[in-house]
């Protein structure tokens, strides 16, 4: 992983035609800003991973598994 | 009224438990009208099942079968001012595999659910807890 150290309104380029800006730094937040073609894609991370963990839940399962599995836990009341 | 769910075939559903989601569960954009079921023989889990697509169903469960303590800090502005006004409930999405030691929840994106108003949505919580916690819990045996 890079590491770079940057401070308020610097940039940084990713590949040929992306731009990471970081403009405004305030507390433990910082706010960047992304220049990137259309079709490019950005999400925050943790946005990324709950749709992935969305389409993972949304999957079919064998109820006999899923019972066999309840046996196992012990819902509190 | 009659609808096809995935898990349990045809069932008759009340207008009670319908849910519709103001912001859509994340990757399923259109998809806002599901039901609430439940199984007697599963206690603490519902199925989210949508009224529009007979093959989408969600498993959720409740946080207190997980984690006893689980009070995470809720944006309360964003959930009253989308869902209404009222107590919400928060309900886990859960990854369930063949094997329970692989089955997991998610404590940092609760579905939160206004039951007066029957309004639902997803949250992604500030905290960062985790996406993919054990829902046999922390080392609990199989």
């Amino acid at each position: 992983m890079l590491i770079l150290s940057r401070k308020c309104n610097e940039s940084i380029l990713v590949g040929e035609n992306i731009e990471i800006i970081v403009t405004e730094i305030s507390g433990d937040k910082v706010k960047l800003g992304i220049k990137a073609p259309g079709a490019v894609t950005i999400l925050r991370k943790e946005l990324f991973l709950t749709i992935e963990d969305n389409r993972a839940a949304s999957k079919a399962v064998d109820s006999s598994a899923l019972k066999k599995m309840l046996d196992g836990l012990k819902p509190k009341a | 009224m009659l609808i096809e769910t995935r898990d349990f075939g045809q069932m008759e559903v009340l207008e009670a438990d319908k849910i519709y989601f103001v912001e859509p569960i994340y990757g399923f954009e259109e998809y806002r009208r599901f039901v609430l079921l439940c199984e007697n023989e599963m206690p603490g889990f519902f199925w989210l099942q949508s009224m529009d697509e007979p093959a989408l169903c969600f498993i959720l469960v409740e946080p207190q079968v997980v984690q006893e303590n689980y009070a995470p800090t809720l944006p309360v502005a964003e959930i009253s001012q989308k869902l209404g006004q009222g107590k919400t409930n928060l309900l886990l999405m859960t990854v369930i595999r063949d094997n329970v030691k692989d089955s997991t929840v998610n404590l940092r994106s609760p579905v939160v659910l206004n039951p007066k108003t029957q309004n639902g949505m997803q949250v992604i919580l500030e905290e960062s807890l985790p996406i993919r916690y054990p829902l046999a819990g922390e080392g609990a045996n199989a």
